[in-house]
């Protein structure tokens, strides 16, 4: 469905991240959202699915990385999709009452 | 939120924090009402385990009033995470989770008391999504035991950051490693900031509880290590039980169709299956010992099984192999996976970098302590710090070495190279062994004060310094005993 460019939501998880699996997939016309970004920045760096992920944040229209922790994500903007991260940050009052 | 400490026989603030759980549940279960309820969330899969078992065979709980949730439970899980409210229902009386529970999962049931029990091996903010999952709780106990700080660790600040990022192309280039992927400084950065994460967990999920939570009180709790020890010791003798009586074709099958367990019994099939693959002729033998021996071999079977599970020692022992008998297939299938995708935080990467230096400039002569008789660490001999003249011939060897230079783009400094080594040894599995000894200085240095209260100097001071067990040696007693043998198994994979 992913490959056919078809409309819709799809959730992940990273392990399936691969040039097998989703390496036809285009990316170009999709919002990726990524959820528990700093847990996901962490463990994915080193490991194989990272060129697909790379590719995906590159190539994808809109990122979206969601953490808990603002606070802590003053150093996460990753390099090629800063801009998306950027220029919707938003700061939810009540985001520590829903850890 | 009340935080954790323990203290030492000698009274100061100690690192080791296991027990202190069963120390909790003393407080919790004899005085509680039966509509109490608990929960435990960690991050150490034997500890969790531990806590059930002893919440059962010593608390008295039923099965049915305890509800583990980890990776060994898929069955179990299956029903926990759609529905974790209904689960829990009415007779529940002790849920405890591990980060198999992630964060998706929303526990709206109310528990009378909590316990986070963290180790370092998911970052502090996970550790308080944890927490999270329990959305009412009346009362949270955290521990998170502190970690020695390492002498000589060298400060990590923007100028340095920049110089080691501009340095980075030559280190992946020295692998033959594709150069100018976007996410090359996040790899750096990653990898040198998980360091100090891990250094200071302890700190850091005290951070974020004071700036997350209403009030944060420390209390001391008196730990009751040796019980806790025995029981992990117990789980570990179980899961070898368990794996040495799975079905390991099924197990391998599974493997072969990438299915991950779903029943119970699965999960020791999968896992026997993984270990046979590494270990062939140990688990052929290790399985016939344990289904056909007496009591005495089978009991072996357990000991050497267990030992055969601990990954960690299991997997330096192979970096040390690896290093220490260069064999053309390792090395050049070390070669084409650099050829890959890599980066500075690739396990491949890491490895190539401490090899190349344990082998270029000869490590292996830093261990020299033995077992048996009294421990001296001595200066002249077998201890090191950025001061002794051998750590210093081996600095000027490693500013002579262009390709070394390149590998280590974070070392600038003696000190720095001091870290890089030590960091090499502990991956190869060498044990540490740190020390204060007295020696000579240049300048007096204060020495107490006399008895009209005069400061009193003398031309010695006491300086840290770590010495290395030699490789053999290095390990668990069993471990030791039994080197040759594991070290043929594992020349043999």
């Amino acid at each position: 469905m992913l490959e056919t460019g078809q409309e819709g939501l799809f959730l992940m998880c990273y392990e399936s991240l691969s040039d097998y699996h989703t390496g036809k997939v285009d990316f170009s016309n999709a919002v990726v959202v990524v959820d528990e970004w700093a847990g996901v920045r962490a463990e994915i760096i080193g490991k194989s699915v990272m060129p697909e992920f790379e590719r995906i944040l590159t190539e994808a229209q809109t990122v979206v990385a969601l953490d808990a922790f603002w606070v802590m994500q003053i150093a996460i903007f990753f390099p090629p999709t800063g801009r998306a991260i950027a220029s919707s940050w938003i700061r939810h009052p009540a985001s520590h009452r829903s850890l | 939120m009340k935080w954790i400490e323990t203290r030492t026989k000698a009274g100061d603030i100690s690192f080791d924090h296991s027990g202190v759980a069963l120390t909790i549940f003393d407080s919790w279960f004899p005085v509680s009402k039966p509509d109490d309820r608990y929960i435990v969330v960690t991050d150490n899969r034997v500890a969790a385990k531990s806590v059930y078992e002893w919440a059962i065979r010593v608390i008295g709980l039923k099965e049915s009033e305890v509800i583990l949730v980890c990776s060994e439970t898929p069955e179990q899980n299956r029903l926990f995470m759609p529905d974790p409210d209904g689960c829990i229902g009415e007779g529940v009386r002790l849920v405890i989770l591990t980060p198999t529970a992630q964060s998706g999962l929303d526990i709206q049931i109310p528990f009378t008391a909590g316990l986070g029990l963290f180790c370092g091996v998911v970052p502090g903010t996970q550790a308080l999504q944890l927490i999270g999952r329990a959305r009412q709780c009346g009362e949270w106990f955290v521990s998170a035991p502190r970690r020695a700080i390492d002498e000589g660790e060298g400060a990590f600040d923007e100028v340095k950051l920049q110089r080691c990022l501009s340095r980075l192309p030559e280190a992946l280039q020295e692998v033959g490693a594709a150069i100018g992927k976007k996410s090359d400084g996040w790899a750096f950065w990653q990898r040198e900031i998980g360091k100090i994460w891990q250094q200071f967990n302890s700190e850091a999920i005290h951070w974020l509880l004071k700036k997350y939570y209403a009030s944060v009180e420390t209390v001391e709790l008196m730990a009751r290590r040796q019980d806790f020890k025995r029981q992990v010791s117990k789980v570990k003798t179980r899961e070898a039980e368990q794996v040495l009586s799975g079905n390991g074709e099924h197990g391998a099958s599974l493997r072969e169709d990438e299915k991950l367990p779903y029943y119970d019994s699965e999960v020791w099939d999968y896992k026997l299956a993984e270990e046979t693959e590494k270990y062939p002729k140990v688990y052929a033998a290790l399985i016939d010992a344990y289904e056909s021996g007496d009591e005495a071999t089978r009991e072996d079977a357990i000991i050497t099984t267990k030992t055969f599970l601990n990954k960690r020692q299991m997997d330096s022992l192979k970096n040390y192999i690896q290093a220490e008998e260069p064999n053309e297939d390792d090395d050049q299938a070390l070669q084409e996976r650099q050829a890959g995708y890599t980066n500075y935080s690739s396990s491949h990467f890491k490895k190539l970098q401490y090899q190349e230096l344990y082998r270029s400039l000869g490590l292996v002569s830093l261990a020299k302590l033995k077992r048996g008789g009294k421990l001296n660490l001595d200066p002249n001999e077998n201890a090191f710090n950025e001061n002794t003249p051998r750590i210093q011939k081996l600095w000027q060897s490693f500013q002579k070495n262009s390709r070394l230079r390149n590998l280590f783009p974070i070392v600038e400094t003696i000190q720095d190279f001091f870290k890089v080594v030590k960091s090499a040894m502990s991956y190869l599995g060498f044990q540490k062994q740190g020390g204060t000894v007295r020696v000579k200085v240049d300048q007096p240095a204060p020495n107490g004060t006399d008895r009209n209260g005069q400061q009193r100097f003398s031309n010695t001071a006491p300086k840290y310094f770590v010495g290395w067990f030699i490789r053999a040696e290095s390990g668990t007693k069993f471990f030791c005993e039994n080197f040759e043998m594991i070290i043929k198994a594992v020349r043999d994979r």
